[in-house]
């Protein structure tokens, strides 16, 4: 079965590609594949797809590097969820109408009994948190990706050993309730899970492939028990040893498991054999953001924990390639799954690292420009964008716990364009060219900083189209490296990337794949994340690191845009894809997630249909780029804006009830918005239309300054409806907050009966309570969500089963796993 | 244990109105609406989370409406319809199942799916496109397969996955009711029960009132108008053993959880009861006295709605003019006391409202939302972006004007 899908799919390699890349690769792909083609049948029979079998090889190891861990689902024996101090929090959710009069009582409760003891407490919230465990995994079943299955938990080493170093007395400096100080001696690590700031006094130390030297400098640094645990290792120390700070932060971020299950059991929990040494006595009972692990049994919630150790030839490749400085530019791709972001990920660190000035008299001051090309995984924005960004000093965490840069002075994104697909396939054409652009932005970057080094983040989509896209890619863009993250081929692959290397005169460097073959939370679990963490952050202005907001986003004010009339602040709402019936607009946007796009021409709408057989891709256009961007702004703006309007009236189309602007143009399927003459701001989630003040309502945390900029320099703002996931994070935010503000409730109640002095009355409980009930019963009757109490054992089963299961990597290369849903 | 899932469609009634334009019931004799609910389901698609019968309901008939030989050539209309069945039958039968590997009919039998489904499949796919004759009957028998598997189940239970057996119509409501209730009373009998089975159960009957009353003829009004009824002439609310003076908790406890229930949905019943219970009160020439028990469990059950603070929620829509001008009119020990009662309350919740509009006006959360004009600009607004004027914490999907 697999073979003939691959046969096909090598047999008949070109169709919609795009016509630019398609021009290019075409007769050199031709000739490849031609070559290629004998091996490919030989070779798959012989050679299993990809890396399956390798933990049985090495899962004993402890080579377990990168990537993920288990999560919650290994809650066999179970402590109290996360080091929290939201306890206290308890009654507060409720801010709606009655919520005066709840707010005392609630609040009473909860501060008596903030200090009682510990340990009961503790014992309530087991069980408690068993019963949200339950309808929790429920609510996340079956959004399994195409290479990702579900699995039981393997029967590992459950002792799995995480730190090298071992602390005592003699290297603890100092340590209070949320911080530590403590010495590390040469070649060993410590591993720590939770959020805290780093800070090394002295003594070099590396940490998710940065080095780090002794600076006034603190690191936010993020380590959740959904990835591999970033291990703080001594590289070189003073007298054999390196003093680094520790110290509990708080970002907010803990907050988000009110409402989502996928944000339950991710931190540090509890305090670890570890903890309790730093703690003096007196302090037994305080929470610090993270915990200190010497192997995974410490850890309460016996979860997958693994560290991130880099693979040899991983570190040595990075060191390599970091030594072409300035002049790097390099394409890391290969098979899903083959830790493909979690490499480029530590090579950015590794690049951006600031080394002190005496070590080899290279100093990077001009940073490092990202272009990620993976909008099904993106590093710093959320899915469905492809991005360039400039990055000026490392981030230590998963993609989750930076899914924006807000123009921060540790980077920010240069230009973006809206997919508005997990995946490339749904239009490569579109692809290219977005990809084209960001090149150009990259060659103009570079006049501003010419030792910027260039990573390239390349998606998973290695065969048929996508293998002609990469191919292309490495041809044209220019590149001084190619990384390719899997040492099992297929041959089919590394054959043609092989060649496009050689052609290109650029040394392909081949690695081993990371070594995890078991994750916590799927692909499309991980997307979700992420984007609700993009629309819950913050960067207030005069802070540092970012902040995170808890509260659903029904609660707060929705923004409104005028969609008609005098006042309109959109241009026009685009679907991709298949054209719809303009009757169904409001369907398909209402509690959709759009891309707000700034469009800086009329071209952008017009010549996509025209233009893209003509040549964006060539070098020679830097010219009209740099028009767009900066002649246009000053001087022709009025007449740009007028143009604009002018030419893209034809293909708005206003619907006949709501009276909304429908952009489509094209035939049958709509053309999406030139890439050289348009930026995607960021995301909006569309919460309703509001037909009679011809108004639409979202939330979005596009700051409204860049709104401003684009407006004021005569750009004009498309909605863009694409195919992302359904955000059923935010349909069911308000539920899962209510549920947490019960549970919350709860807890505290039988705190204050075990401590005996309860303050409130029985009566005041029972209408807290009530409201609180009334509440979640309001919040599971909402549009597009259904609450069904499922009491069957076939239900109660699967869910168990689920608890104890993770997510099997197929690391499949092969195209079978892209045929089906995403990847 | 509460299961969470997301629908494409907004309400169940979307749902409910795609099924009878793909399925017009006989008496209809509108425009034909099939090609609407296609476009519907397209749409939901570009949500996801369509179930697969929807998606293949929507394909067959799509094909369908292709079929005229007089714009199409043969060949597309075959193609088509191929196509259509051969997603249906594939994508039903590939729903990603773990356990040991069965081959396509075993499968198909299991769904209960006709082997000749699974053999048409194989032919289109793997052969020449069957013949139009031998599609079209094929495309009637899936959409016939597809009503019984699944469109005829929808009504009853929350998604459109497993059925529920529904109550049966040709019972009067009346006893309809009164089994539920008198299933309820023999099922919370005097054992004490686990907390959780005891939660279950409530919630069980709360549902099925709900759904006996929600189909009466004459609309759910009629329906809690009658629960009412029943409730007192049954004499479910009152324990038949209980003596003059004797505490009425029990009945409380037992009956709250699930009228609360009840009043989540619909407050109506709140008003229904209260009504019912001070006509009994009134109305009964025996209940005048001071030392009926009946009438002292009548009057303990108003003062219950009317003060008990689980009741506070719904009491916006207890009745209380009305009750007070019955008692006025009426007087008895009984109503005397409630009227004084009533009268009471009446001065305390003035007392709080004006109290709570004080703190809500100086609530730091208001003060906290920042003024639009703070965040953005002048430009922005004049480019209609800004922030909702009146806004109170809704879901997505429902705005302020509807």
């Amino acid at each position: 079965m697999k073979r003939k899908a691959e046969k096909q799919q090598s047999a008949a390699p070109v169709s919609a590609m795009s016509a630019v890349a398609a021009r290019r690769a075409r007769q050199q792909q031709a000739q490849a594949a031609t070559i290629v083609k004998p091996d490919v049948v030989v070779e798959i029979t012989t050679e299993p797809p990809s890396k399956r079998p390798r933990r049985s090889l090495e899962g004993q190891q402890i080579t377990h590097n990168c990537e993920e861990s288990k999560g919650r689902r290994t809650r066999s024996s179970t402590k109290q969820e996360e080091s929290s101090p939201p306890v206290t929090r308890a009654g507060r959710p409720k801010k709606t109408l009655k919520s005066d009069q709840l707010e005392s009582p609630s609040n009473g409760v909860v501060e008596e009994n903030e200090d009682s003891d510990q340990e009961e407490l503790e014992q309530e919230q087991r069980e408690d948190d068993e019963e949200m465990a339950e309808d929790e995994v429920a609510s996340v079943i079956g959004d399994a990706d195409g290479y990702e299955s579900p699995a039981d938990t393997p029967a590992e080493l459950q002792n799995f050993p995480l730190s090298k170093a071992r602390l005592n007395k003699s290297n603890i400096i100092y340590a209070d309730d949320d911080t530590m100080c403590v010495r590390i001696k040469e070649k060993t690590n410590l591993a720590l899970l939770g959020q805290y700031d780093l800070w090394v006094k002295r003594g070099v130390v590396s940490l998710m492939g940065a080095k780090l030297h002794p600076s006034a400098r603190v690191y936010r640094v993020y380590a959740p028990s959904t990835h591999s645990l970033p291990v703080v290792k001594c590289v070189s120390g003073v007298d054999g040893e390196a003093e680094v700070e520790i110290r509990s932060c708080k970002s907010g971020l803990i907050r988000l498991r009110d409402i989502s299950p996928l944000y339950q059991k991710v931190w540090n929990e509890g305090n670890t054999a570890a903890d309790k040494l730093t703690l003096k006595s007196a302090l037994k009972n305080s929470r610090r953001t993270f915990s200190v692990l010497y192997t995974s049994a410490d850890d309460s919630l016996k979860r997958h924990l693994r560290p991130l150790h880099l693979d040899k030839k991983w570190s040595a490749s990075m060191k390599a390639l970091s030594q072409r400085h300035g002049q790097l530019r390099v394409l890391v791709c290969g098979p899903k799954a083959s830790g493909k972001s979690t490499f480029s990920r530590y090579l950015l660190n590794h690049v951006l690292s600031p080394a002190p000035e005496t070590e080899n008299g290279y100093i990077n001051t001009d940073g490092c420009a990202f272009l990620d090309l993976d909008p099904g995984q993106p590093e710093f924005a959320p899915m469905g964008q492809v991005y360039l960004a400039h990055l000026r000093a490392p981030f230590f965490g998963p993609p989750f716990t930076h899914p924006s840069l807000d123009d921060s002075r540790d980077g920010q994104i240069l230009r973006a364009h809206h997919i508005g697909a997990t995946s490339p396939k749904e239009d490569p054409d579109h692809y290219a060219l977005a990809t084209m652009d960001l090149m150009e932005q990259y060659r103009s970057l570079l006049t501003r900083y010419p030792q910027c080094p260039l990573i390239v983040n390349y998606p998973g989509w290695i065969f048929g189209q996508g293998l002609e896209v990469a191919t292309w890619l490495i041809k044209s863009l220019g590149l001084s490296d190619v990384v390719y993250m899997s040492e099992k081929g297929p041959v089919e692959v590394v054959e043609p990337l092989n060649m496009a290397a050689n052609e290109a005169r650029i040394p392909m460097t081949i690695l081993p794949s990371q070594p995890t073959d078991f994750v916590s939370r799927s692909s499309a679990q991980l997307r979700s994340m992420q984007i609700q963490s993009y629309f819950h952050l913050s960067h207030p202005s005069g802070l540092t690191n970012p902040l995170w907001s808890g509260a659903p986003l029904s609660r707060t004010r929705p923004i409104t845009v005028d969609y008609a009339g005098e006042k309109q602040g959109i241009l026009g709402i685009m679907v991709l894809g298949s054209h719809i019936s303009p009757a169904m607009l409001r369907e398909v946007l209402e509690g959709a997630i759009v891309g707000v796009v700034a469009v800086e021409s009329p071209n952008a709408i017009m010549a996509t249909a025209t233009g893209s057989t003509d040549e964006p891709v060539d070098d020679d256009n830097e010219g009209d780029i740099d028009a767009d961007e900066d002649v246009e702004m000053g001087s022709g703006e009025q007449q740009v804006d007028g143009a604009a309007s002018g030419s893209i009236a034809d293909g708005i189309l206003r619907t006949p009830e709501e009276d909304l602007p429908y952009l489509c143009v094209g035939a049958g399927t709509s053309v999406p918005l030139n890439p050289s003459a348009s930026n995607c701001l960021g995301l909006a989630l569309i919460r309703s239309v509001d037909v009679k003040s011809r108004k639409l309502e979202l939330s979005t945390p596009i700051p409204s300054s860049r709104l401003h900029d684009a407006i004021e320099q005569g750009h004009e703002l498309v909605l863009v409806r694409g195919q992302l996931d359904n955000p059923n994070w935010a349909v069911s935010e308000e539920y899962y907050s209510a549920r947490a503000a019960e549970r919350r409730y709860q807890k505290s109640i039988a705190r204050g009966k075990k401590s005996s002095h309860s303050a409130v009355g029985q009566d005041k409980q029972n209408e807290t309570l009530a409201i609180l009930r009334e509440r979640i019963r309001r919040a599971s009757n909402v549009p597009w969500m259904t609450v069904v109490e499922d009491n069957s054992r076939r239900h109660r089963e699967a869910v168990a089963r689920r608890e104890k299961s993770l997510w099997r990597l197929r690391k499949k290369a092969y195209p079978a796993s892209e045929s089906e849903t995403d990847w | 244990m509460a299961k969470v899932t997301f629908t494409a469609w907004k309400t169940k009634a979307q749902l409910l109105d795609v099924r009878s334009e793909f399925y017009p019931p006989a008496w209809y004799n509108g425009p034909d609406m099939r090609s609407h609910a296609c476009a519907t389901v397209e749409a939901w698609k570009l949500r996801g989370n369509v179930p697969h019968h929807v998606e293949a309901t929507a394909l067959l008939t799509d094909a369908i409406l292709h079929d005229d030989g007089q714009r199409n050539s043969i060949f597309s209309i075959r193609a088509t319809y191929s196509a259509a069945f051969c997603r249906f039958v594939t994508g039903l039968v590939d729903t990603k199942v773990t356990g040991p590997r069965r081959t396509m009919f075993q499968r198909a039998m299991d769904l209960g799916l006709p082997a000749s489904f699974v053999e048409l499949r194989h032919e289109a796919t793997h052969r020449e496109p069957p013949s139009l004759v031998v599609l079209r009957k094929a495309t009637q028998r899936s959409l016939e397969w597809l009503w019984d598997n699944y469109w005829a189940n929808i009504d009853s239970d929350g998604v459109g996955g497993a059925t529920v057996p529904g109550h049966d119509d040709s019972i009067p409501m009346t006893t309809a009711l009164s089994q539920v209730l008198q299933e309820f009373m023999r099922g919370s009998g005097s054992r004490p029960m686990q907390k959780k089975r005891k939660r279950e159960q409530e919630d069980a009957t709360a549902g099925r009132l709900l759904e006996v009353c929600g189909a009466s003829k004459d609309g759910m009004n009629a329906g809690l108008a009658a629960l009412s009824t029943i409730l007192l002439d049954s004499n479910l609310l009152f324990d038949s053993e209980r003596k003059l003076g004797d505490s009425m908790d029990a009945m409380f406890n037992k009956w709250d959880p699930v009228l609360q229930q009840v009043a989540g949905f619909h407050s109506s019943v709140l008003l229904f009861l209260s009504e019912e219970l001070v006509h009994n009160l009134v109305l009964n020439a025996a209940t005048e006295s001071s030392m009926n028990t009946q009438a002292e469990g009548l009057f303990l059950w108003l003062e219950h709605l009317l003060t008990a603070p689980v009741w506070e929620l719904q009491r916006p829509s207890f009745p209380r003019d009305y009750i007070l001008a019955v008692c006025n009119a009426q007087s008895t020990h009984w109503t005397r006391i409630l009227a004084e009662k009533l009268q009471l309350q009446q001065q305390d919740t003035t007392a709080v409202m004006s109290h709570t509009q004080m703190t809500a006006s100086t609530s730091p959360k208001r003060l906290a939302q920042p003024a639009a004009v703070e965040i953005f600009s002048r430009k922005l607004q004049e480019h209609g972006w800004g922030f909702a004027e009146k806004w109170d914490s809704r879901p997505l999907g429902i705005t302020s004007s509807n």
